[in-house]
């Protein structure tokens, strides 16, 4: 008799798992605890299978405020979280919410509110598994942020094609813009694809994946220093290049060092800043 | 600015005008009774000042109600601009209001009647008599644009030689150096300035500066004074050179203006009849239409002379304050009366100025005389007295020729750099067929040509000769599709007709050069900032260092310095209530008059500076050669000489800078 209660109950309880886990999969964002008893009235089954599916790892308790929540925890989770405690875990969701932008060691602390030194040890841990990586980004020297191994870092973060390392490359950006202009000179008018490849065909940039948004950028620089002009072609659908032949006209106010002139606002004619004892004055008047 | 424009009152006025010229400055319009008690200055010695500056179109008279009405007007346009006119109060010398203001009329009991000023309010007085009682305020402005005008005399006048050669910068000079003069006595002051310059070359036989040109052979008066005649005729046609009405009561002169009008036209062989004139007047008498005369036109007037003397009566008031000016100058140039006389020469070709001259004569004689009231006294035959009138007309430089005339350079140019050179030697015969037109000094766009006038136009040019249609279709394609938009398509679409955007063009001008000292200051980073917030209006400091591909601290040290110096404004755009700095965006925009605004004021700070230096250097110089006595040594004529290349090399800056300002400012 004994073992025959114990038996359905086993076999209640592993009904009950697996309806757990059916309902969690049908409510992607987790399922609480009222909810969960429609499916599954009877109470101790209920709580023993609940039991087994949290230290088997397939399912997951959070806290929304002060209602608990389940979630199911799928295989490749359940493979990552083998073998860490729910610290480590904790702080590794955080780590996972960050996505491609990575999470700083204060924020996770913040976060996870949990010590400075556990919150070290868990990373120093997480990183020994390879589960979790750091990067170096270049919105300064040592800051530094955490992101799951597997995942490639944010063009915001690594500054993409221009920063090597944390340090701007403004010798690539400097070379690719005379190429492009040199291009556009000479082909009179060209589109952002036309110049991709010929500076392509140039060479010089094999080891770098340049690609036609990159081109852009580099244009657009171009438009802004006033050397190329920009046209919408109606028929093609796209923007077109042209070189501008007058260049900026010489002007007067530009000869005078006044117009370059550090204290220029401090110069007065009866203060100690004064035009009659000015030193670029003299120097520009000997010159 | 204002400070400039005292300098350069000083410098060509005297002590007494210059400060007239700053309390004008400080308090705006003001009236005499003002000016005398806040300045100090005698009766006698505020109206001589304010005379001299009306001769030189410096200072213009308005009355209240004009004043009232200008300053009702500019209160609808912006509360802003009110408050720009606060740097009154910053710059004010005095610090309490002053007390001396009272409403009471303005007594005319006690001023000479042969002054200008009291004619006119001798006159307003009556007019105003017969509808109330009279209560005549006039108020007294100081034109600084005008005064400005002084420094750029010397482009003015080395313009007018390329165009109309000796002959025309003689004229343009005397103008520029009395201000206003009748016809004959420009041509007088034309040949005395002729004979000092041929003297002065004649004492500087040793120099190595020598001009060739003078020293051409004996040119006898006659031929000259046809010469400056003809050259003064150029000089008005084209007008650079425009009458002065001097203001008289509106009645009398509407009359005249009828009958005269018809006249003219009868007269006229040109068909531009849009020409303007000057209105040195109050508004009620700019119900007049303006008209235009020449010497051909002077000279013609004999033939109706008929229709000229029903107006005998209307024109007495007319001449009366003509003569006022007149005779106020006739009183300073008493001197060359003995000299007038000695040239007149007998001849069969200058029958008619030598007539024109004895009117003159009998108008000195008149001069020692009260106020000549009756015409019939001084006019025996209508020659004399139509001569007489326009020896009473008074002619004065027209600033606003030039400056129209340096655009449509400063754009022809830019449409030929911008292009090719054809398009631009097209643009320039378009815009020769529609700038006799122009109305202001900086008009938005052109008047209209067709083609057909475009086709003609470009029959004459040796570039554009053989041109067919299509070929001139398709430049004129070429400028209207162009970004700025040069030329604008009126009409059908062949064969229309089209309007040239001078605004536009002018607007990229002001754009180029604006950017061009932008990059000269912060560099080309700085430069490609500018445009990037130009053409994306708003960003923060993130935004912009990525499209300027540059780091995000060297985008933000830039920025932060181009506040500083005016070329760029903060937006705070606050997330929270509390304005948070950590939780508010920092918007970073441009705007481009602010923009404009600090770079003239930059300009004419530097202007101030330079002219302060040479005034400087000047004083060296004259102490060096002071002490050294007549002979110098080897070192002080080096010195000195370094001393006057400085000086060259200044006033050739300012001269520069002034052309420069002038894109700013008037284009």
């Amino acid at each position: 008799m004994a073992n025959v209660s114990e038996q359905k109950l086993s076999e209640i309880i592993k009904l009950y798992e697996r309806k757990i886990l059916a309902v969690c999969k049908t409510f992607p964002d987790g399922i609480t605890d009222p909810d969960l008893r429609q499916h599954c009235p009877l109470s101790n089954a209920r709580m023993t299978a609940m039991n087994g599916l949290v230290s088997s790892g397939r399912i997951r308790l959070y806290q929304d405020g002060t209602t608990i929540i389940y979630k199911e925890v799928s295989q490749e989770d359940a493979a990552l979280y083998h073998g860490l405690s729910p610290e480590d875990i904790t702080v590794l969701e955080i780590i996972k919410n960050s996505a491609n932008k990575g999470e700083w060691q204060s924020n996770i602390k913040f976060k996870s509110k949990l010590q400075q030194k556990q919150v070290t040890n868990i990373l120093a841990k997480l990183k020994t598994k390879n589960i979790i990586k750091s990067v170096k980004t270049i919105h300064g020297k040592k800051k530094i942020v955490y992101m799951l191994a597997s995942i490639e870092p944010s063009r915001e973060i690594t500054g993409g094609l221009w920063y090597t390392g944390t340090d701007f490359n403004l010798t690539l950006i400097q070379d690719l813009q005379k190429k492009a202009c040199g291009v556009i000179c000479q082909k009179k008018q060209c589109t952002v694809s036309d110049v991709l490849g010929a500076v392509k065909t140039m060479g010089l940039t094999d080891n770098i994946e340049l690609q036609e948004e990159d081109m852009q950028t580099i244009i657009d620089t171009l438009v802004y220093d006033g050397l190329i002009e920009k046209s919408f072609d109606p028929r093609s659908n796209l923007y077109i290049y042209k070189e501008i032949k007058n260049l900026t006209p010489e002007n007067a106010f530009s000869e005078i060092p006044c117009s370059t002139c550090p204290v220029f606002e401090q110069c007065t004619e009866n203060g100690d800043v004064n035009p009659q004892s000015c030193v670029y004055l003299k120097q520009w008047i000997e010159f | 600015k204002e400070k400039l424009v005292v300098s350069v009152l000083k410098e060509h006025f005297g002590d007494q005008i210059e400060s007239l010229g700053r309390l004008l400055i400080e308090r705006g319009p003001s009236t005499l009774r003002d000016i005398i008690t806040l300045s100090n200055l005698e009766l006698m010695d505020a109206r001589q000042s304010l005379l001299v500056l009306i001769q030189h179109n410096m200072v213009r008279h308005l009355s209240e109600e004009q004043l009232k009405q200008r300053n009702e007007e500019q209160n609808e346009l912006s509360e802003d601009k009110k408050k720009d006119k606060d740097f009154n109060d910053d710059k004010k010398k005095f610090k309490t209001p002053p007390k001396a203001i009272d409403k009471t009329e303005f007594e005319v009991t006690d001023l000479r009647p042969q002054e200008l000023v009291d004619a006119y309010i001798a006159e307003k007085a009556k007019r105003e008599a017969e509808k109330k009682p009279p209560k005549v305020r006039v108020f007294y402005e100081l034109l600084m644009d005008e005064v400005l005008m002084l420094l750029k005399t010397s482009k003015f006048v080395s313009l007018v030689k390329t165009l109309f050669g000796d002959q025309g910068e003689l004229v343009l000079t005397v103008l520029l150096t009395q201000g206003r003069l009748s016809l004959h006595d420009t041509i007088e002051e034309a040949l005395v300035e002729h004979h000092k310059r041929r003297q002065e070359q004649e004492n500087d036989d040793d120099d190595e500066a020598r001009n060739n040109e003078w020293r051409g052979g004996d040119v006898d008066d006659r031929t000259l004074k046809r010469q400056l005649r003809e050259a003064f005729n150029g000089l008005v046609q084209n007008r650079f050179v425009k009458r002065v009405d001097v203001p008289v009561s509106s009645q009398p002169r509407k009359d005249e203006e009828k009958e005269s009008k018809t006249l003219l036209e009868e007269m006229r062989e040109r068909k531009k009849s849009k020409t303007d004139y000057v209105v040195d007047l109050p508004e009620k008498t700019k119900t007049k239409k303006k008209r235009k005369r020449s010497v051909e036109d002077e000279e013609e007037k004999p033939k109706k002379k008929k229709k000229k003397l029903k107006k005998n009566a209307s024109d007495t008031e007319m001449k009366d304050d003509q003569d006022d000016g007149e005779q106020k100058k006739k009183k300073k140039k008493k001197k060359k009366a003995s000299d007038d006389l000695a040239f007149d020469e007998e001849s069969d070709e200058d029958e008619d100025e030598d007539a024109k001259e004895q009117e003159l004569y009998k108008l000195f004689d008149l001069s020692a005389a009260p106020l000549p009231t009756d015409k019939s006294t001084t006019a025996t035959t209508s020659t004399e007295e139509k001569d007489e009138e326009e020896k009473n007309v008074c002619w004065t430089v027209n600033t606003d020729q030039f400056v129209r005339y340096y655009r449509n350079e400063a754009i022809v140019q830019f449409i030929g750099n911008r292009i090719n050179n054809i398009v631009g030697e097209l643009a320039k015969k378009m815009i020769s067929l529609t700038s006799p037109y122009e109305r202001t000094k900086n008009d938005y766009i052109s008047s209209s040509i067709t083609f057909a006038s475009i086709r003609e136009i470009c029959s004459t040019s040796d570039m554009l000769s053989n041109f067919s249609d299509n070929k001139i279709n398709l430049y004129l394609d070429m400028l209207a599709n162009d970004q700025i938009k040069i030329v604008q398509r009126m009409a059908n679409m062949h064969q229309g007709s089209f309007v040239i955007n001078l605004g536009n063009i002018s607007g990229a001008l002001k754009k180029q050069y604006c950017e061009s000292i932008i990059e000269q200051k912060h560099g080309q980073i700085g430069c490609r900032i500018f445009r990037i917030l130009l053409d994306k209006k708003q960003l923060e400091v993130k935004q912009v260092a990525e499209l300027a591909m540059i780091p995000p601290n060297e985008a933000r040290t830039l920025l932060y310095k181009m506040l500083q110096s005016g070329v760029v404004l903060l937006q705070e755009v606050p997330k929270y209530a509390d304005h948070a700095p950590s939780k508010t965006f920092y918007l970073w925009k441009v705007n481009l008059t602010e923009v404009y605004k600090h770079l003239i004021d930059d300009m004419y700070k530097t202007v101030n500076n330079l002219r302060a230096r040479i005034s400087k250097e000047h004083k060296s110089t004259l102490q060096l050669i002071g002490s050294g006595g007549q002979k110098l040594s080897e070192e002080q004529t080096e010195v000195v000489l370094k001393l006057e290349k400085a000086e060259d090399r200044m006033e050739i800056s300012i001269i520069r800078l002034m052309e420069l300002l002038m894109f700013f400012e008037d284009f």
